[in-house]
């Protein structure tokens, strides 16, 4: 007798035991899984927020190529014969008018015109901020401005 | 007892069952409904779900590539491209078109009428893209994008207003304004060059499109960006040195001021290269600003437009009577009382020079002498000499519409035709071409060819220099320094003495014709084209400098007066600048005791009754005694030894004197002097 209650209680403690097991199991393949949407999760986020500081370091890149480009015709502007010649009349050292090389009738009405206040051909556009990874709200925003 | 309870047990069992079955049978049910929708959304409606997936998430944009530079040979920009926006509305984005327009011009401070007629216009039409302000510098971007901002409105791009979006452009820039307008040309506003380099090296500065596939996030945000590769466009360094160009432009500017010109062409070439320094045209334009006004001095005239060249052209006439042998520089030469007589034409010279050496001859610009030279040379010689200088052919400079002149095949002249072209007449020529044969006698015989490209540059690899053509010896070295010699003396003791430099020696021709006047058909005798053409240092030439001056209208108007000096000064400077070693001394006073004046050929048919002089073309259609033609022998043929062309020559040329008569030509007054 002794021996049959015996073995109901060994098989209803394995019973017990594998249910357990089976229990722990699902709830480590359970825990794998949302750890893996996490992860995956994770990356993904991860991977779209790369994405934007690339696109907005790329777009910096361009903003500053294209400055660097409005420097040049800047210096180029300012280092033309014709502005050099307008630069010295305004600071006194030519007496004669500036003679413009343009058509015989636009002379007059261009020596008028030349003056200081007349505005440069190029000027200082662009404005551009380094890409900080400790603020990415405030890139952010400024990335979405530049759209 | 124990039954009853058995029972109530399996009872409850039952309706557990049931009620997990009914709970099974309502997610089956939810689930199979779900299943259901999602085979039909996939399958029935699968296409146009994913259309509207990419379209909320994709954004294809499209943007052109920054057309390349033009840079002169010391890397200074003659043109180039910035990024500008042109703000556009989309219509069919517009709720309210009246309130649109009443922000949008108030912000870009415009007519508001004007405005919501055309967006009343293109909402009516669903118009996508309505340009309002284009080609706005980042400030003004900046500034309209604050001022037109709504701050209920959630778009992905600004500004932040409805309907109203940003297009990427660019916008050429020409830094140094009117400087070599004509040879850089510009490009419209779709990026295509429609003059000068911009035009002919279209292909090369070109920006290829740049499509951008960007994947946005729900607020527009760009989290991933397919850029499609492209070639970049070539940068291209032109020949032009702007410093040298400036000069040439004001000495020309100062030169066609000073004899009231209507207008001027000067071209700089470097002779052991073909380089072109310089290539000016006046009046001129800006560059940044070329409105209808600037159109008629768009033409570049120097390569586009053919002249009657005049005197200038007797480098050609002289040179092929040294070529043949059939005259030396020192030889003496008789211009009789400056008058000869060619196919019923008499052709005159300013003022008779009687018998002078053949240096003189050309020095003193003696049409008489040309035109006995171009007879003794002969008819097909005289043909290939010409056609050898490169006339009647395009150079090749990379420039657009460049003409090839007007040289006629030798089976259309005429009886006097080849007499006129000795002298520059019934001949039409390009500056350029006449510059260029100049710089063939100033490299020893040897062809230049010009060149105004020095090189390309691309992206990352080595700049690539044009394939140089192939240079032919025109005439022997021995013949460019005996006719660089008589230029010499034109410069020293002719009609070009103000064209005489300081510290430098120098050698060149002047050239005075008159224009043809295609109104009447005929030879306009108060309107020149007055020229100088010139190279220096003489004995050792680094650069040919060509002044053509158009009707020039005060003061003495022939070449040597209007051009000679525009060269002295150019040359002048150039050398100095290009650091040229003198060859002369230096602060040596212009000697000009007497300008030789020089007038265009005096010609008249010898009734007396018509004094026009026919054109190049009139003369090509019209049909004339055949017997004219035949009576002008080639003196060369049958030839062998030069010593024995240049003996015929010299006894025809005796034989001439007291005969008055010479193969048709006839000499109508023939004085000793």
């Amino acid at each position: 007798m002794e021996s049959t209650s015996n073995r109901k209680r060994n098989r209803g403690r394995r019973e017990k035991d594998s249910r357990v097991s089976t229990y722990l199991l699902m709830f480590g393949c359970i825990a794998m899984l949302a750890a893996g949407f996490f992860l995956a999760a994770q990356q993904h986020f991860s991977s779209m927020d790369y994405g934007m500081k690339n696109s907005r370091l790329r777009k910096q890149v361009e903003q500053l190529e294209s400055e660097k480009r409005r420097l040049i015709l800047a210096k180029e502007v300012s280092l033309s014969p014709m502005e050099i010649k307008k630069a010295a009349k305004r600071a006194g050292m030519l007496d004669s008018p500036v003679l413009d090389t343009r058509d015989a009738s636009l002379i007059v009405p261009t020596m008028a015109k030349a003056t200081s206040t007349e505005k440069p051909l190029v000027m200082k556009t662009a404005s551009t901020a380094p890409v900080s990874a400790a603020k990415p709200r405030a890139v952010s925003s400024q990335a979405k401005a530049a759209e | 007892m124990k039954r009853a309870r058995i029972s109530k047990k399996e009872h409850l069992k039952q309706v557990a069952f049931t009620r997990f079955m009914l709970v099974l049978a309502f997610f089956a049910l939810w689930i199979g409904g779900i299943s259901v929708r999602l085979v039909h959304l996939q399958v029935t409606q699968h296409t146009w779900l994913r259309e509207r997936a990419v379209d909320m998430r994709q954004d294809i944009r499209q943007s052109r590539m920054l057309r390349g530079t033009i840079y002169d040979r010391g890397g200074r920009a003659l043109a180039m491209s910035l990024r500008v926006k042109t703000l556009y509305a989309d219509a069919t984005e517009m709720a309210d078109v009246g309130v649109a327009a009443k922000a949008i011009s108030s912000a870009l401070k415009i007519d508001e009428k004007p405005l919501l007629l055309q967006l009343q216009q293109a909402k009516v039409a669903n118009k996508r893209y309505l340009p309002i302000a284009k080609k706005l510098d980042e400030e003004a971007v900046q500034k309209l994008n604050k001022s037109l901002d709504v701050a209920d409105v959630r778009k992905a791009d600004l500004p932040n207003f409805a309907g109203l979006h940003w297009k990427d452009e660019q916008k050429r820039s020409y830094p140094q304004q009117t400087l070599a307008a004509q040879v850089i040309g510009f490009s419209n506003d779709a990026d295509e060059g429609v003059a000068g380099i911009e035009q002919s090296q279209d292909e090369i500065l070109h920006g290829a499109l740049i499509r951008k596939l960007q994947q946005r996030d729900r607020y527009g945000r760009i989290y991933d960006e397919e850029i499609a590769e492209r070639e970049a466009p070539s940068d291209v360094v032109l020949t032009i040195d702007s410093a040298l160009q400036y000069m040439v432009e004001q000495a020309l500017e100062k030169g066609v001021r000073e004899s009231d010109a209507k207008s001027g062409m000067a071209v700089v070439l470097s002779v052991k290269t073909g380089e072109v320094l310089a290539i000016a045209n006046y009046p001129t334009f800006d560059l940044n600003a070329v409105n209808a006004k600037s159109v008629s001095n768009i033409t570049n005239h120097a390569v586009q437009s053919s002249y009657a060249p005049g005197s200038v052209f007797k480098l050609v006439t002289y040179g092929s009577g040294l070529e043949k042998n059939l005259f030396n520089p020192g030889d003496m030469i008789s211009s009789g009382n400056g008058t000869i007589e060619v196919a019923d034409h008499v052709f005159k010279d300013s003022h008779a020079v009687g018998t002078v050496s053949y240096s003189q001859a050309m020095a003193h610009s003696s049409n008489v002498c040309a035109i006995k030279t171009a007879m003794s040379v002969g008819r097909e010689d005289f043909s290939g000499m010409i056609q050898r200088m490169g006339f009647g052919t395009k150079t090749g400079i990379e420039l657009p519409a460049e003409t090839s002149g007007i040289v006629r095949p030798v089976a259309k002249w005429n009886g006097d035709s080849l007499a006129s072209m000795s002298i520059g007449y019934e001949i039409g020529v390009t500056a350029l071409q006449m510059t260029t044969s100049f710089a063939t006698i100033a490299n020893n015989g040897v062809r230049v060819q010009p060149r105004i490209i020095k090189e390309i540059r691309k992206s990352g690899e080595a700049a690539q220099a044009p394939m140089p053509a192939e240079q032919p010896q025109v005439v022997t070295p021995e013949t460019a320094r005996k006719l660089r010699t008589m230029l010499k003396q034109v410069v020293l003791t002719g009609t070009g003495r103000r064209a005489q430099l300081n510290g430098y020696t120098a050698a060149g021709k002047t050239g005075t014709a008159w224009k043809f006047n295609p109104k009447t058909k005929s030879i306009d005798p108060s309107k020149y084209i007055s020229s100088f053409i010139g190279m220096a240092p003489a004995e050792n030439p680094e650069i040919v400098v060509g002044v053509i001056m158009d009707e020039p209208r005060s003061g003495a108007r022939d070449g040597g007066m209007v051009s000679a000096p525009v060269f002295r000064e150019i040359a002048q400077q150039l050398l100095h600048e290009l650091k040229v070693p003198t060859d002369a001394p230096i602060d040596q006073q212009t000697t000009l005791e007497k300008d030789i004046p020089e007038s265009p050929v005096e010609s008249s048919p010898t009734n007396k009754s018509d004094k026009k002089l026919s054109d190049t073309t009139q003369k090509a259609d019209r049909e004339k005694p055949k017997e004219n033609q035949k009576n002008i022998k080639d003196p060369s043929k049958n030839t062998k030894d030069s010593k024995e062309k240049r003996n015929i020559a010299k006894e025809r040329l005796t034989a001439f004197l007291p005969k008055r008569q010479f193969n048709g030509i006839v000499d109508t007054n023939v004085i000793e002097t």
